[in-house]
C-alpha cells in the first residue's frame, strides 16, 4: 500500500506539470527517493486525461496507466472486473508485452462521486498475436 | 477515473527505452479491449515514453 501512495502522489504530480515529467527527488513528507517518469497523451494544451509512465519505489519498479474518464456508476467500466484489465503493448519489433491485472491488489474504490480502479497487477512477457477491436 | 498499475522489470524498461510502442491498448477483457489512437497516442508521446523508461533505467 506504500507503493500506492507513492504513486498517487506522482499521478497528481504529473497531472499538474508539463506533458512530460522526469522525476527524481526525495519525497518531502515519507524522506523515501521517489523516481518517475510520466508522459501526458494527446497533444500539448489540450489534455486527454490519460498518462502513461513508470515509477520506481522500495526497488519496486511500475508501469502505469491513468485515464481520468468516468469509470464508476455512471461510466463505460461500472461493472469492470479490475483482475480483467491488461495493459498491451504492442512494440515496433511485433513483440507484444502485456501486464495483467491479476493480483490480489486489484479493486475498485469509491472516491466521490467517481470510483477509481486501483489494478495492482503481477508482470508477465509473452508473445501473442492480438484480436482485433470489436 | 482509472488506474492500471503493473510491477514491470529492469529488463521490460530496458526494452522500452530502445523500442517504440507502435500500438497501446487497454486490455478489457483477455486481449480485447480499448485501443488509444494516434490522436492521444502521438508519435511525440511514442518517443517520450521512451524516454522516460530509459531514465527508469539510468543510474541517475
Amino acid at each position: 500500500m506504500k507503493n500506492l501512495y507513492v504513486i498517487v502522489v506522482l499521478i497528481l504530480t504529473g497531472i499538474t506539470t508539463k506533458a512530460q515529467s522526469l522525476i527524481n527527488q526525495k519525497d518531502p513528507f515519507t524522506g523515501k527517493s521517489v523516481k518517475a517518469g510520466f508522459v501526458m497523451l494527446g497533444r500539448l494544451m489540450a489534455p486527454t486525461g490519460m498518462q502513461l509512465g513508470f515509477s520506481e519505489s522500495e526497488g519496486k519498479k511500475f508501469i502505469m496507466f491513468l485515464w481520468t474518464a468516468p469509470s464508476g456508476q455512471n461510466g463505460a467500466f461500472n461493472k469492470q472486473d479490475p483482475k480483467e484489465l491488461s495493459l498491451l503493448l504492442k512494440m515496433d519489433s511485433d513483440t507484444i508485452i502485456r501486464f495483467k491485472a491479476d493480483s490480489a491488489a486489484s479493486k475498485i474504490v469509491n472516491f466521490g462521486r467517481q470510483q477509481h480502479v486501483n489494478a495492482g497487477v503481477h508482470d508477465h512477457r509473452r508473445t501473442i498475436e492480438l484480436p482485433r477491436c470489436p | 477515473m482509472l488506474t492500471l498499475v503493473s510491477m514491470i522489470t529492469e529488463e521490460q524498461l530496458n526494452y522500452l527505452g530502445v523500442h517504440e510502442i507502435s500500438l497501446l491498448r487497454m486490455g478489457v477483457k483477455g486481449d480485447v479491449g480499448v485501443d488509444i489512437q494516434n490522436a492521444l497516442f502521438t508519435d511525440k508521446n511514442k518517443k517520450q515514453v521512451m524516454k522516460a523508461a530509459a531514465f527508469m533505467v539510468s543510474p541517475k
